[in-house]
């Protein structure tokens, strides 16, 4: 019964050594504890340490009946403790000989407290509110070698195998790095770039803002990256190239080079792309895209600017822009961030772009109203030279916790120089237009802090532009325009300016309950000055003005003031905007002056409802006044392209209209059914139109403004994912009616009505394995009705085939075909394009293999049609070709 | 006499709910970021001899009503156990030692409904290392669990054989648990014994009427909704975007389940 207790040292070891030999085979202790009332414990711990009484060597809980049993190896000089909450604890020295034997315990009953805070140790993850910052070393596997590869190993990022980065399902917005950035979205040159052992901590802003005052006050769903680099690192030069090479093609190449360093003080980001095969590179429109939503904080003054007045080949083309840009250009980028002290940094941006272009098309256009009935012929072979330069500077200043200041500058030049080859109905025309534009904008917003939810921005910007024009046409076909000179060619030039100054004070105010209250007063003043004067030349030579000219200047001054409230209870939500408006319009020509200072309110409502998670309604209401812009009141006619003329006249005036959209939605976009309508009405209760006198040989069109336009157009989206084929349907139907007015040849005001339709399809699969396609379908079908009738049915469908062969090498196939229905041969055009990759995971070195239009179609012609005839243009595309690249690092 | 037989029956009613119990907080951290959604999360551990109920809270409002009751009622505080009803709010993992099971509440597509995972054995190396955490004594533990390696810091100062989550099986309480690479982190934070409780721990669960279902079905169900759905998103895409790679990764606290190391041995 009893185990056997040590009395004396001696007395262990015989035992000891009597048993030696013996020790190999299982011995077991059990037993049975019981409190002093001999009721059994259950699930006391049992615990058998070494004679030290440190290590623990095994363990076992009692069960229900309060008994025990534990298993041990080897024989031997041990400590067992019985331990149980309310019961005091007990020990007991114990040797251990190859037999079994039992121990029974009992345990005193004790009244136990425990009230104990345990301090944390330090954390590799700190998140603060909408921050968290990772440090890397806690995360690195050390197979990594560049950002994207930290970023992968680093907990909730993802990145994509095209190198998108995402947390979560959010596309990150940005990657700075100390909190600088240059490359907002393109963050993949970076990420892919940049050594990951430079890196010491990763930061993710959530619900992140450009503008950090305005941080939790204004709506945002953004979340941006920050790299910390650490401190010690010589950071030095390094980027990647790509280069690619026409295979049957000559001289056909596309080459892409980024270099970059990121010190202390200067960091600096460069980029270089060459190309002739119709890539667009980025570089094209302007790279200070910043504020597009003019709601933004300091968003006054982003979208004006003065309009050019001829434009060689304008024509909205349906074919997507790379298959008929024959170009040859080049670009290089330059961006640099200094930083001046902790509180002030400096960033300059440099573009500079040189390209040439040629577009060669031919049109046929088929003129019929109820007055004129005729066809004009054109071939039109355009050569373009463009040159445009650019340099930015930003100056931030980080006046104090609750102070920003924020000072942009950006001035633009370009010059574009076009020789068009014409042939119209047979007579040949050269014309030549030469276009410098010059563009300065300079902005300062302030923001205050003024409470933890209140934030005044102070913004004030100027800007300057100017597009002069030199047109030159060396044989004219308008001659009948001005009887008294035999004309043979004809010149203009013309100018258009804008100066606007703006400022405003804009308030948000983030209220209780996450209403949000945003008020805006400003005042601008945007001044347009256009001079043109169109020379006539005889047969003789003689020069002569003729009285297609303009002098004018035209002012407008607006002050308005406009409050926002967005208040959200229960399921519904409410968004009410009023604005006020208060112009002062002056128009000064030729000594004729016009002045009127209108004045509007104009209220905007929208509301949803949410029945429940899957059925959302949405309603809203707006009424706008528009101001009529420069292209509307200019006094006498200007020359647009070889044979059209235009002239505003509408005068100072303003045109009023209302609409009312109601959309409802059904389902989640996550879910296997969506679905989305949405239908608008739109009443122009005064609106802009024409009156055309059109012949064979010119037209002249005047901007006329009338009553009432009306326009209904709606749209239904169905998305539906088909279990069995692993793939998602998608199908679209849309609608628009619009009806209103012209004149054409001086007529009656006759009414114009546009009615189409669009309607398709789309399959998209996602099977596991190596092959995956996405199909679909798209007809239009539009009927413009007036005295005539015209009408129009175009398809268009699209078969893309993927093949993913492994991680590393995947190829595309992609095929369109367009069909035209008005053209009686040739009405379907098909085009095939193919592109594969091979990385090379070893030394990061991939190929690329890309052919374009592999069917080598030459030329692509469209139709259109409208309230004055029917069209058609065919145009010359880039031809086939098949580029082998290779990208790499250094 | 009325009154006294009421009173009677009360006591008796209310005599079995009371005990004692061992009440400790738990931070339990994830460091799976995502993009919303919390990282940090409170937790309590109420046990009884043979049963530990340990409850995640999402909402934090709840967690703190009940610390607060704790810390202020010092004596003879008690508070209801959370029970399926609560599911949303918070989930609750309930330990029994008795048949080694371990049942836990959760919202399924809106719904709550109750897993099984039973017959859960934690392999645990007990090591020679110790530290102490405010005044325990604590001893390292490691395991293997699931496709990750756990290290436990255990004391037996406090003598019961539970720990957050499904954690069980050492010869004392565990203050601290994390993986070997800080993804899931549990920290204790407050620990007190005794405290009284109005509901035993076993009513919990089977005090509602939900659709009770073993981990392996209801893993394999989900497996294969997650599969779908994730199709239902690529093919969803727009025309142009291009998939090149795609695959789910399993960022959960258990990467692999004995099951399928089963199945894959066969194979």
């Amino acid at each position: 019964m009893k185990i056997f207790l040590l009395k004396s040292q001696k007395f262990y070891c015989l035992i000891v050594l009597l048993l030696l030999g013996n020790f190999m085979c299982g011995q077991t202790i059990k037993g049975r504890v019981t409190d002093t009332l001999e009721n059994p414990i259950a699930y006391v711990n049992v615990i058998l340490r070494d004679s030290l009484n440190k290590q623990i060597i095994t363990y076992t809980t009692t069960d229900e009946q309060g008994k025990y049993e534990i298993t041990i190896e080897k024989v031997g000089k041990y400590v067992i403790s019985f331990n149980a909450l309310s019961y005091q604890p007990k020990s007991e020295k114990i040797i251990l000989e190859k037999h079994d034997f039992t121990r029974n315990v009992k345990l005193q009953e004790q009244a136990t407290e425990l009230n104990e805070v345990v301090i944390q140790t330090e954390k590799a993850i700190v998140v603060k509110k909408d921050t968290i910052i990772l440090t890397v070393g806690a995360f690195l596997k050390g197979n990594e070698t560049t950002v994207e590869d930290l970023l992968k190993n680093l907990p909730g990022f993802h990145v994509e195998a095209d190198g998108t980065v995402k947390i979560g399902n959010q596309e990150i917005e940005k990657v700075m790095v100390d909190g600088d950035d240059f490359l907002k979205k393109g963050y993949q040159l970076l990420t892919k770039n940049l050594n990951a052992d430079v890196v010491e901590k990763v930061e993710i802003y959530q619900k992140y803002s450009n503008n950090r005052l305005l941080k939790d006050i204004e709506n945002s769903h953004k979340v941006a990256v920050n790299l910390k680099l650490k401190k010690d690192r010589k950071i030095d030069w390094f980027g990647n190239a790509s280069l690619a090479y026409g295979l049957t093609t000559t001289n056909k190449y596309q080459v892409r080079a980024n270099a970059m360093r990121f010190g202390e003080v200067g960091k600096h980001y460069f980029l270089t792309n060459l190309n002739n095969v119709g890539a667009f590179s980025g570089g094209e429109s302007s790279i200070y895209v910043s504020a597009s939503d003019l709601n933004e904080v300091g968003a006054i003054g982003n979208m004006e600017v003065a309009r050019n007045l001829i434009s060689l080949d304008a024509y909205e083309l349906s074919l997507k822009k790379s298959r008929f840009n024959l170009n040859n250009q080049e670009l290089l980028s330059l961006n640099s961030i200094f930083k001046i002290n902790e509180k002030m940094k400096i960033k300059t941006n440099g573009l500079f772009s040189w390209d040439e272009k040629t577009f060669e098309q031919q049109s046929i256009q088929n003129y019929t109203t109820s007055s004129i009935s005729f066809t004009n012929r054109e071939s039109n072979l355009i050569n373009k030279n463009l040159f445009s330069g650019s340099g930015a500077i930003d100056f931030d200043y980080d006046i104090s916790q609750n102070e920003l200041l924020e000072i942009d500058a950006t001035y633009k030049r370009g010059n574009e120089d076009s020789k068009s080859r014409l042939e119209f109905n047979s007579v040949p025309i050269h014309q030549f237009l030469s276009d410098h534009n010059e563009r300065l904008m300079y902005k300062t917003i302030y923001t205050n802090k003024l409470a933890t939810k209140k934030v005044l921005a102070l913004s004030g910007v100027y800007i300057y532009d100017k597009k002069p024009q030199n047109y030159t046409l060396d044989t004219v076909v308008f001659d009948d325009l001005f009887p008294d000179v035999d004309a043979t060619s004809a010149r203009q030039f013309s100018n258009n300016q804008m100066n606007f100054t703006g400022f405003e004070a804009h308030l948000l105010d983030r209220k209780k309950k996450d209403d949000l209250l945003e008020l805006k007063i400003g005042f601008t003043n945007r001044i347009d000055f256009l001079t043109s004067n169109l020379d006539v030349i005889g047969s003789n030579g003689d020069e002569s003005i003729s009285e297609f000219k303009n002098d004018l200047k035209y002012t407008v001054g607006k002050l308005y003031a406009n409050a926002k409230y967005k208040i959200k209870f229960g399921n519904y939500a409410l968004n009410t905007k009023l604005d006020f408006n208060q112009l002062f319009n002056k128009f000064e020509s030729y000594g004729n002056e016009e002045s009127q200072s209108p004045f509007f309110a104009s209220p905007s409502l929208s509301m949803s409802y949410e029945f429940n998670e899957n059925n959302n309604l949405s309603l809203s209401y707006n009424n706008n006044f528009t101001n009529a812009s420069l292209l509307q009141v200019f006094d006498n006619y200007v020359l647009t392209n070889n044979k059209d003329f235009l002239r505003g006249g509408a005068g100072s005036s303003q045109v009023n209209s209302s609409g009312l959209t109601l959309g409802y939605s059904l389902g989640r976009w996550t879910k296997s059914f969506f679905a989305r309508a949405r239908i608008s009405y739109l009443k122009s209760h005064d609106f802009f139109s024409t009156n055309t006198i059109i012949d064979p040989d010119y037209s002249l069109t005047n901007i006329i403004r009338i009553n009432d336009s009306e326009t209904l157009l709606g749209d239904v989206t169905i998305d539906r994912y088909l279990k069995f084929m692993s793939s998602n349907l998608k199908l679209n139907f849309s609608f628009f009616k619009s009806d209103f007015k012209n004149s054409v040849n001086d007529s009656e005001l006759r009414l114009v009505e546009n009615t189409s339709y669009e309607y398709g399809f789309e399959l998209r699969s996602a099977f596991d394995g190596l092959f995956n396609y996405n199909l679909g379908a798209k007809w239009n079908s539009s009927v413009v009705k007036t005295t005539s009738r015209f009408s129009n049915t175009n398809n268009t469908s699209f078969i893309d085939l993927n093949f993913n062969f492994n991680q590393n090498f995947n190829a595309e196939i992609q095929s369109e075909r367009y069909y035209f229905g008005n053209f009686d041969t040739h009405k379907s055009f098909y085009f095939l394009d193919f592109e594969t990759k091979y990385k090379m995971k070893k030394n990061n070195v991939t190929f690329t293999l890309t052919g374009k239009n592999l069917l080598n179609v030459k030329t692509f012609r469209e139709s259109f049609i409208s309230d004055i005839g029917t069209f058609s243009t065919s145009y010359r595309l880039m031809p086939r070709f098949l580029l082998l690249g290779v990208d790499f690092s250094f | 006499m009325k009154n006294k037989l009421l009173f009677i029956f009360f006591v008796f009613l209310m005599a079995p709910i009371y005990g004692q119990y061992l009440y400790v907080e738990y931070e339990h951290t994830v460091n799976v970021v995502k993009e919303t959604g919390s990282f940090k999360m409170n937790a309590i551990l109420v046990a009884e001899d043979n049963l530990s109920h340990y409850t995640v809270f999402f909402n934090n409002d709840k967690f703190k009503n009940i610390s607060n009751v704790i810390k202020d009622e010092n004596d003879d505080s008690s508070f209801h156990v959370f029970t399926s009803l609560d599911v949303g709010d918070s989930s609750t993992l309930i330990y029994n030692k008795v048949d080694n099971g371990i049942s836990l509440n959760l919202l399924d597509n809106g719904k709550p409904i109750i897993i099984q995972d039973n017959g859960v054995k934690f392999d645990w190396k007990l090591s020679v290392e110790t530290k102490t955490i405010q005044n325990f004594e604590c001893t390292k533990a490691t395991v293997d669990f699931r496709g990750r390696q756990y290290i436990a810091w255990f004391t037996t100062d406090i003598p019961v054989s539970f720990g957050p989550w499904k954690f069980h099986g050492l010869p004392g309480l565990i203050l601290q648990v994390h993986d070997v690479d800080n993804l899931f982190e549990w920290n204790a934070t407050k620990i007190q014994y005794p405290v009284q409780l109005v509901k035993t721990l076993d009513a919990v669960h089977s005090g509602a009427n939900f659709k009770v279902m073993s981990l392996r079905d209801y893993l394999k169900a989900q497996s294969e909704k997650r599969t779908e759905d994730e199709k239902m998103r690529l093919s969803k895409l727009s025309k142009g975007t291009r998939i090149v790679e795609s695959k789910t990764e399993n960022k959960g606290i258990e990467l692999v389940y004995e099951w399928e190391l089963d199945e894959s041995k066969k194979n």
